[in-house]
């Protein structure tokens, strides 16, 4: 990442040596893009302020620990953004919020969890035994998940290699190391490449159908869920493997992609049928979940009720006009504020 | 901050990956940028963050964990508000309020119909236990006589939780019947409270506690005419007592 000011370094060092008008230098650079990762993780915008003044008050004092060597400037600050943001709500009783960003940051910045600053906040967020389930994901959010996922417009080969490498805990990520390096150098969270690999060599010459069945069945043995509650979600994928995959797939770029397969049935095709590029196919896999990650988002949003929406809506904000929102989405053809 | 943005909004889908750390670190601080003078898109990133979230901590396990701490919490309330458990109300209570949807342990109990198998699984669940819980089922391979059970019990299948309190489950589809046998409990230490819940809904709840024998030093709770089907055995968190 480019620096935000030509003399960035030696406005650092400056500022480390005592200089407060270099540090102001500093953040006039990096103040608009603070506020835009603060505001956008707070509850509403008189909190984003408050934050974000007390980060830039907390960030002088910690000037002389920043270690260019170890992270970007940039990182270095959102960093102790994160911490402000975390304490903000921790210091509110806010313990959803807290553990939403604490889940989010420490993807970003593992070093997060060993902070001297949080060791209150997190053992806070990890004890157990006081109102166990008031921050927790409800069943009927989850539940929604399913039968949106799988009862919505996504392929099946998408679905199906989404299922195995995000669901079921042998193909899906590898559990974060407790052995991560103390080094504060904030890491990009992984790509999932690992499970895509492992699908790619592994599942990928075995027909839909089957795949389908191990899926529901992996489903239903880690979870423990009852058969009906799982069954019910995946009915509509368990169909698709009976039809021909035109009849199956709608999107039409979809269709474009694979000529070949229109007319063949689902259940018989493989994972291989539908790789665009042979010597990658883990490539092609992670882009599936993406994609079935946002249209999961785009229909939840087009519901516009459920669990889900309602948890993206806590009852603290203000309610937003969505109406016509697709259409502005234009670079100045906006109404703001 | 002025909310007067001149650049390109940013999707929902883009903000999804945006929190997944997925976008490249030019393209964030673009965003970012953008958030700072965009309420609309603020808004926006709000809602798609909790669900990012949400989507980022979504496995088939931990849908059953939230589904099964629901259930079990659920059970609570129901049999503490029945008459004939009005005994150990406090203690239900009790353990909903300390303990929410965890257990000392729990285990699957498949009652089968008369003439088919019956069996206990006992992996997955320990997504239930509290904090510091030491209890951990295994089955038992071989055919388990539970003393103190009826005739007939030789049939059953159980699992076993070693250590002290040593507990063991055992089921006989063929009387219909679960019994759990607690063994070793420290002289004046109260057995736990046993909570059997169907894993069909609008089904109730039952609660027994285990109790002591005469002339013999283990507990018994039994379950008598249970109906076949799946069930979640519960049991209540011993470091969750007064």
């Amino acid at each position: 990442m480019e620096p935000k000011v030509p003399n960035e370094i030696s406005l650092i060092r400056q500022a480390q040596g005592g200089d407060r008008e270099a540090f102001d230098g500093l953040r006039a650079a990096y103040q608009k893009q603070i506020y835009g990762f603060i505001r956008a993780r707070a509850d509403n915008d008189e909190d984003a302020e408050d934050i974000a003044q007390e980060m830039w008050v907390r960030l002088w004092q910690r000037m002389p620990t920043y270690d260019r060597a170890r992270a970007c400037f940039q990182a270095f600050v959102k960093y102790w953004a994160g911490i402000r943001l975390l304490r903000y709500y921790d210091a509110k009783g806010n313990r959803r919020r807290a553990e939403i960003l604490f889940s989010e940051l420490a993807g970003r910045f593992t070093e997060l969890e060993r902070e001297e600053e949080l060791t209150e906040v997190i053992q806070r967020l990890t004890a157990q035994a006081v109102q166990p389930a008031v921050s927790e994901v409800p069943s009927e959010a989850y539940e929604e998940l399913l039968r949106v996922t799988f009862g919505g417009s996504s392929p099946p080969h998408q679905l199906i290699s989404f299922g195995f490498g995000k669901l079921v805990s042998k193909w899906g990520p590898e559990p974060v190391s407790t052995n991560a390096s103390t080094d504060s150098v904030p890491e990009r969270p992984h790509t999932g490449r690992a499970p895509a690999k492992r699908i790619a060599a592994e599942l990928s010459e075995i027909p839909l159908r089957e795949l389908e069945a191990r899926l529901e069945e992996a489903y239903l043995e880690e979870s423990g869920l009852p058969e009906h509650v799982v069954c019910s979600c995946s009915q509509r994928l368990r169909e698709s493997m009976d039809c021909r995959f035109e009849e199956v797939v709608k999107d039409a770029n979809t269709l474009k992609t694979y000529p070949h397969l229109a007319g063949r049935i689902v259940g018989d095709t493989t994972l291989r049928d539908h790789y665009t590029g042979a010597e990658h196919p883990e490539a092609n896999i992670v882009q599936w979940w993406y994609a079935v990650q946002r249209r999961v988002l785009s229909e939840v949003r087009r519901q516009g009720e459920g669990p889900l929406f309602e948890m993206m809506q806590e009852k603290d904000r203000r309610p937003v006009a969505r109406k016509g929102r697709r259409d502005r989405m234009r670079k100045g053809d906006r109404q703001d504020g | 901050m002025v909310d007067e943005a001149t650049t390109e909004h940013v999707t929902p889908e883009e903000l999804a990956d945006y929190f997944e750390g997925k976008l490249p670190e030019d393209r964030e601080c673009m965003i970012e940028e953008h958030l700072a003078e965009c309420k609309e898109c603020t808004e926006e990133a709000r809602g798609v963050h909790v669900f990012a979230e949400v989507w980022q901590q979504w496995s088939a396990r931990a849908h059953g964990e939230a589904y099964w701490r629901v259930r079990l919490v659920n059970a609570i309330e129901v049999v503490a508000g029945k008459p004939q458990y009005a005994t150990w109300r406090e203690r239900l209570v009790r353990w909903r309020e300390v303990w929410g949807g965890r257990a000392e342990a729990a285990l699957r109990v498949l009652v089968g119909a008369k003439g088919t198998a019956s069996k206990i699984e006992t992996e997955g669940l320990d997504m239930l236990a509290r904090a510091g819980a030491v209890w951990r089922f295994a089955l038992v391979l071989a055919p388990a006589f539970v003393r103190g059970t009826e005739a007939g019990a030789m049939r059953s299948t159980a699992a076993l939780s070693p250590g002290r309190p040593r507990v063991r489950v055992a089921v006989n589809g063929d009387v219909r019947e679960v019994v759990v046998r607690v063994d070793g409990l420290q002289p004046g230490q109260a057995a736990p409270l046993v909570l059997l819940i169907p894993a069909e809904e609008g089904r109730e709840a039952k609660v027994a506690e285990p109790q002591r024998q005469p002339g013999v030093d283990y507990l018994i709770a039994r379950f008598e005419h249970v109906e076949s089907g799946d069930y979640l055995a519960a049991f209540e968190p011993m470091g969750g007592r007064v």
